[in-house]
């Protein structure tokens, strides 16, 4: 794992995706929009979620093959519930990620970490061989209740990384770098990756990288681009132009893979959120099921195997009684 | 091998064969066997119990199941019977290995295959049959959901109970009447009235 300073995908190129029906190609200086999805509406416990990633046209975006948005949901106010282990789950061979623009969120998991992050800031964790974990509101965000809004993206790591051992790494708010958009354009916090002088934190596998972008109202920003990287976007809720196409509430978007310059604009009177990721393509094979994405079919038989014998360990709780 | 249990495979078998339209060889037919393992369970035990993960799914070759969730008030809520030649397994806890919100329990001695995911995911990739044999117990599978989620969303109780007794006969005469109303969403009284007025008719 390495992380690079200075060399981020930002100065790299943007998207690539299967053409479909609703795409509309610009023939101008600017990569052409591939595709663009609305995702579908899935259930992850008690959340009502849109997955966008994986889908019918795109498998993967650079190492990024998983992407559900948390759709904002105002959780009313009530007694803080004990983890009852009742939504731990297992996962191998990725990392996961999750961010959050509202709420606050407590993970737990098997190899003995434990954080609380809220707006603003994300958790990662790199599963690795193998590790359950536990990830929901945190007691104080229970009993005070707000808008919970977040997203979840996962990471496949590189085969050689998918043996390593489980990490954690919760990141604060303000431990995640922002840089000023030039022409007072808004702000762009760099969650994943570098971007110029500025890295996060959290450590990579294949310049993966993930923007969160903020644009001022009535504001441009111009994002340079490699063709050695796959580029993605994310609209979670107001409306913002990409290349002169609008998008707006939970869509992705996909550009093709030539080395152009992607423009964003924000033709509002009030701010505009957007993200921005993906990396350098995932060249060996993919294999995913259930909470599992390996290599081969062998590697998902013995990653079932493994759980119902117990390799990856069991979640103890004991740091939420140490809080109460 | 459990005495009498070359039967059960023998039901397996036939069951793939009809589902994927082809014929197991030998060689196949070993892996199969290799990969479920004969369980009997008593009337009224647990083939998986609510907060458990899901590692086994079974092949019934003999009697009767129910898989249910209980709510907070301990009313029991019936999602799914199972018969012989019927699955049993909460699906998306055998997937993504969460904690399962339901129990399945035998309403009569009943007899299955266990197997695991491990096992059955090495059988669809190396038997073309297990793999075809999915394909069209999802396609079933997602016909009948599709069904029942219509009927409980626009179908009257009385509707519905007359869709269940064309399209399962079996079931009415399996199951007892408390739960055929758990099942339909009705409580036992409103059965025992549509049950009546039918028999009127």
């Amino acid at each position: 794992m390495s992380i690079v300073i200075g060399t981020g995908p930002c100065l790299y190129a943007i998207l690539y995706g299967k053409k479909r029906e609703r795409s509309r190609e610009i023939k101008i200086m600017q990569k052409n929009i591939t595709a663009s999805f609305g995702g579908s509406n899935a259930k992850v416990g008690e959340m009502l979620v849109n997955r966008l990633v994986p889908n019918r046209y795109i498998h993967a975006v650079g190492p990024i093959v998983f992407l559900d948005h948390l759709y904002p949901v105002e959780q009313k106010p009530t007694t803080a519930k004990a983890p009852n282990g009742e939504f731990a789950h297992p996962h191998r061979g990725i990392a996961t990620f999750s961010y959050l623009f509202s709420g606050e969120l407590e993970h737990f998991d098997s190899a003995g970490h434990h954080g609380i992050v809220s707006a603003g800031g994300a958790q990662w964790m790199k599963a690795g061989n193998g590790v359950v974990h536990d990830e929901h509101n945190s007691p104080a965000f229970q009993e005070k209740g707000g808008i919970l809004h977040a997203v979840q993206f996962w990471i496949n790591l590189p085969s050689i990384n998918k043996a390593e051992k489980p990490d954690y790494l919760g990141v604060h708010a303000r431990n995640i770098p922002e840089a000023e958009l030039p022409n007072d354009a808004g702000i762009m916090r760099i969650l994943i990756g570098s971007c110029g002088v500025s890295a996060s934190p959290v450590p990579t596998f294949s310049d993966e990288f993930i923007y969160h972008i903020r644009l001022n109202p009535k504001s441009v920003f111009t994002l340079p681009t490699h063709d050695w990287v796959e580029y993605a976007a994310f609209i979670p809720a107001g409306e913002i132009s990409i290349n002169g196409q609008s998008f707006a509430n939970s869509e992705l978007v996909t550009l093709s893979q030539d080395a152009l310059e992607i423009e964003l604009s924000n033709n509002s009177i009030h701010q505009a959120d957007l993200l921005i990721f993906g990396g350098r393509p995932y060249t060996e094979p993919i294999v995913a099921q259930g909470p599992f994405v390996m290599n081969s079919h062998e590697e998902i038989a013995t990653a079932y195997k493994d759980f119902f014998n117990g390799k990856y360990g069991e979640i103890s709780y004991q740091n939420e009684l140490q809080l109460k | 091998m459990q005495p009498g249990a070359e039967h059960m495979y023998d039901s397996l078998k036939k069951y793939i064969e009809e589902y994927s339209g082809e014929t197991l060889t030998d060689e196949e037919f070993e892996m199969v066997k290799t990969a479920f393992t004969p369980k009997k369970f008593r009337k009224k035990q647990y083939l998986l119990q609510a907060g458990d993960v899901s590692r086994f799914i079974a092949f019934i070759i003999k009697g009767a199941v129910r898989q249910y969730s209980v709510d907070d008030k301990g009313i029991e809520h019936i999602i799914y019977f199972g018969l012989e030649n019927w699955w049993a397994g909460d699906r998306e806890s055998f997937t993504m290995l969460t904690p399962s919100r339901y129990n399945i329990d035998a309403v009569e001695d009943t007899e299955v295959l266990l197997t695991t995911y491990e096992h059955l995911d090495r059988l669809k990739n190396s038997i073309p049959a297990i793999s075809k044999m999915f394909t069209t117990m999802d396609q079933r599978s997602y016909i009948a959901t599709q069904k029942r989620i219509h009927a409980s969303i626009s179908l009257t109780a009385e509707e519905r109970y007359q869709e269940l007794s064309k399209n399962y006969p079996d079931l009415l005469q399996r199951f007892p009447q408390n739960m055929i109303a758990s099942y339909l969403g009705i409580s036992a009284e409103t059965l025992s009235r549509i049950r009546k007025k039918a028999l009127s008719k």
